[in-house]
């Protein structure tokens, strides 16, 4: 158990201290379950738990004000099964051998969440930023969301 | 000025006045213009079709008459104007462009032989000269007269300066004697208003100091990172008179008051850089504005050939890395994701995390010649102070030959994608074009590449001026560059939508003249894009391009509204829609067209390309410029239309455009 918290929070805190993320905290140590919270790509910011039990990562409420069905939900889900394809790049492929991902849409509120197993804790950390990276500056910037962006995430009009 | 255009006249009253009132082709074929922004000569008779249009404008005689005089360089005796004029002349300015106003400084600049300029905005001749300096490398100059003249030309400077150009900005400034007396008119404290726009800048106040302000000035322009210097000229300065040297201070050669020297780089930070490069699979270098400022392309070439690192540009220019090379990633974007080392090479205008699209693994080399900027914005992993052709020189010696084939092919497979991408959204943009009997920006920028790439031009030798907010998202995925220099990177971090037709004017002049890496296509048309709402702001320099016969094809994107027009029509906006939009299909082309230039209108695909190749041989043949009005739908940027108005990073633009 601290294993898995230790890791994970050694992964991220190596992100801040690179100076990927501008910020960075941890809430809930010495319990279960941590919340780690940052800024990075956009001015909102981010929250990612940690739930040791399950030896799951979830990007919470990561794109907010997604219909469930909207075209936007069925684009995420499938531009998430298109990033194991043998298509894309080996090191940037996502790994579901090793990893599920699951994308959970409440009150139009989409999440991401990675399940792994104890030794992969390491990785899983990695691969959950990288794939946050994937889904803000390939899936929003590919697809026809900049009306979205401006208006949920505060990017600038120009 | 000279007297001003007579009226126009009807073929009954031309015989007495023909010998002083020249027809635009007669000027052109009659007059061998010397120097430096001049016309070119006419080769054969303009199209029928314009010749109708052109019968009730002409060119007065006294442009020709005065572009040809030789130029008269001062000598002791001199005006402190003169003295500053021949200042520049000798530190190589390449192009003046300004409006009436600080009458002594232009015309002591003119007499000294400088490639002068007369436009009809001092914003847009700042951009003139902006875009001048953004294609050659070369310092340009810009003035205005003070007080509005002066105000005016802010926004252009506040763009060189996000562009990091070495413009020189010069007005005029009163007197000193009338100081805070508002006495007269355009009173106005200027030094201010460029705060936070410049390098550096001067209120000249001594008149026996203007060599050695010259100097500060020069210094600034051409060491280290540019950005623009503002000097501002009151009264007892410009007319200041100086019967010999002595009378100056500080008045020696440019070898003692300033130096060539430029910062080299310690080895053992190439040592550790090559070490990372070897570490990296997937390294590449972002050749960015300092590459092109130090000609340091050459080298980027070898380094980037010699262990296989790919490039992308991020410049207000682009290149300098060509887009036809195995190596290039500028339309690559994929394979920018997937770099595990970047290495930024004079990136001047520093984008923060998130910004450029590499991932959060990759690792970061900052090569700049100023450290006072490196591990601003983008924390670095290793930075290295030095002028950036020195640095890369440096790693081409140190670097050992590699091959790294699956870091190309998927370079390949990136570009790939991106081009199949491009072809989708033509595809898309034919059927929408169909559907709303317009054009979409998607086959603007299809057409306008095949015309200027994979036809009989070569694709080498049209230098562009890509401007536009919305038509740029597009046209920018199919504008190639393929040497330094070819792309002007218009609205560039700054994001003034306003002065393309301005930049168009000093890139024009450029080529016209054939001024540094335009050389080899001196006298070649120029194309530039723009929006209907940028289109505002600078159409009027349609006239000055006439004026001196800058072939220049200048596509604007006709979609009847502010490219953001949807911010009016959502998010709980009331009221509002209305300040978005503008009248449905005006014809932009006719102001073309009245101010002695062509104009085409295009409202749907099958008349794009005729109209370019009418446009370039007009252009070609005659000098004469042409705004082609491209008839769009504003609904193009709304989901109705996907991918409606693309979040891309463009190619090459890293820095621009998220």
């Amino acid at each position: 158990m601290v294993g898995i918290t230790d890791v994970v929070r050694s992964e991220l805190q190596n992100y801040a201290d690179r100076g990927i993320f501008q910020n960075f905290s941890v809430a809930g140590s010495g319990s279960k379950n941590l919340n780690f919270k940052f800024n990075w790509l956009t001015k909102n910011s981010f929250s990612l738990l940690l739930n040791v039990d399950k030896s799951q990562l979830e990007l919470q409420n990561l794109l907010p004000a997604v219909p469930y069905p909207s075209d936007m939900d069925k684009a995420f889900r499938n531009f998430l099964i298109g990033r194991s394809d043998l298509s894309v790049p080996v090191h940037r492929r996502l790994d579901d051998k090793r990893f599920t991902f699951q994308v959970k849409n409440r009150d139009k509120n989409l999440s991401v969440i990675i399940s792994f197993s104890e030794e992969d804790a390491a990785e899983a950390a990695k691969t959950t930023v990288n794939l946050l990276h994937e889904i803000f500056n390939n899936f929003l910037v590919e697809g026809p969301y900049q009306n979205y962006m401006v208006e949920f995430f505060n990017e600038p009009e120009e | 000025m000279s007297k001003k255009t007579e009226k126009p006249q009807n073929d009954t009253n031309k015989s007495t006045d023909d010998e002083k009132i020249v027809s635009r082709r007669n000027f052109i074929k009659g007059t061998a213009l010397a120097g430096a922004g001049a016309a070119a000569i006419l080769q054969a008779e303009s199209s029928e079709a314009h010749q109708a249009d052109a019968m009730d404008i002409k060119i007065p005689e006294e442009i020709p008459r005065t572009l040809d005089e030789a130029a008269k360089p001062a000598n002791f005796p001199m005006t402190g104007a003169e003295v500053f004029a021949k200042f520049m002349k000798d530190e190589g300015v390449a192009g003046f462009f300004c409006c009436p106003g600080n009458y002594n400084m232009i015309n002591a600049i003119a007499a000294e032989g400088i490639p002068s300029y007369g436009g009809r905005s001092e914003g847009n001749m700042t951009s003139a000269a902006d875009g001048f300096s953004r294609v050659t490398g070369e310092i340009a100059a810009t003035s205005g007269t003070e007080g509005p003249g002066f105000t005016n030309m802010i926004m252009n400077i506040g763009a060189a300066n996000s562009a990091r150009t070495p413009l020189l900005v010069i007005a005029s400034n009163k007197t000193i004697g009338e100081d805070d007396t508002e006495h007269g008119i355009q009173t106005a404290y200027q030094q201010s208003q460029t705060d936070g726009l410049k390098k550096w800048g001067k209120r000249l106040i001594t008149p026996n100091r203007i060599y050695e302000y010259a100097a500060y000035a020069f210094r600034q322009l051409k060491t280290g990172v540019p950005k623009p210097v503002h000097l501002d000229f009151p009264g007892e300065i410009s007319r200041a008179r100086f019967e010999e040297p002595g009378e100056l201070q500080y008045y020696y050669d440019k070898t003692r008051y300033r130096t060539e020297s430029k910062a080299h780089p310690n080895p053992a930070d190439i040592t550790r850089a090559v070490e990372m490069i070897q570490r990296a699979e997937r390294p590449m270098i972002v050749a960015s504005t300092g590459v092109f400022y130090d000609k340091a392309w050459d080298a980027l070439l070898r380094v980037a050939e010699k262990n296989d690192i790919a490039v992308t540009e991020s410049a207000p220019m682009r290149g300098h890395f060509s887009d036809g090379h195995e190596l290039s990633a500028s339309t690559g974007l994929d394979a920018v994701r997937s770099a595990d080392l970047v290495i930024l090479v004079g990136q001047y205008c520093m984008p923060s995390i998130g910004e450029f699209a590499f991932g959060p693994d990759a690792k970061w080399i900052r090569i700049d010649p100023d450290a006072t900027d490196i591990g601003r914005n983008v924390p670095i992993d290793l930075g290295i102070v030095s002028s950036e052709k020195a640095a890369l020189e440096a790693l081409e010696d140190a670097l050992p030959s590699r091959n790294r084939q699956n870091w190309r092919d998927e370079l390949s497979a990136a570009r790939k994608a991106f081009d199949d991408q491009s072809d989708e959204y033509y595809n898309l943009g034919l059927k929408y074009s169909a559907d709303t009997e317009s054009i979409h920006p998607a086959v603007i920028g299809k057409h306008l590449h095949d015309f200027l790439y994979a036809g009989d031009i070569a694709r080498e030798q049209t230098t562009v001026v890509s401007g536009g907010y919305g038509i740029g998202r597009y046209t920018r995925r199919y504008l190639r560059a393929f040497r330094p220099g070819q792309i002007c990177n218009g609205a560039y971090q700054y994001g003034a939508i306003g002065p393309d037709v301005g930049y168009t004017v000093g890139v024009g002049a450029a080529v016209q003249n054939g001024v540094g890496p335009q050389a080899p296509y001196k006298g070649a048309p120029i194309v530039g894009i723009t929006g209907d709402a940028g289109a505002a702001y600078s159409i009027m320099e349609f006239e000055t391009l006439g004026k001196y016969r800058i072939p220049a094809i200048m596509i604007v994107y006709n979609n009847n509204a502010w490219g953001v027009w949807t911010s009016g029509a959502g998010r709980g906006a009331v009221r509002a829609q209305h300040m978005y939009l503008f009248q449905e299909n005006l014809r932009y082309e006719k102001i073309a067209e009245a101010l002695g230039c062509n104009g085409e209108y295009v409202t749907n695909p099958d008349q794009m390309t005729p109209a370019l190749e009418r446009a370039y041989k007009l252009a070609s043949d005659e000098g004469i410029s042409t705004l082609i009005n491209c008839q769009g739908k504003k609904e193009f940027w709304t989901n109705q239309y996907p991918p409606s108005m693309p979040r891309h990073f463009a190619p090459g633009a890293l820095a621009y455009y998220k």
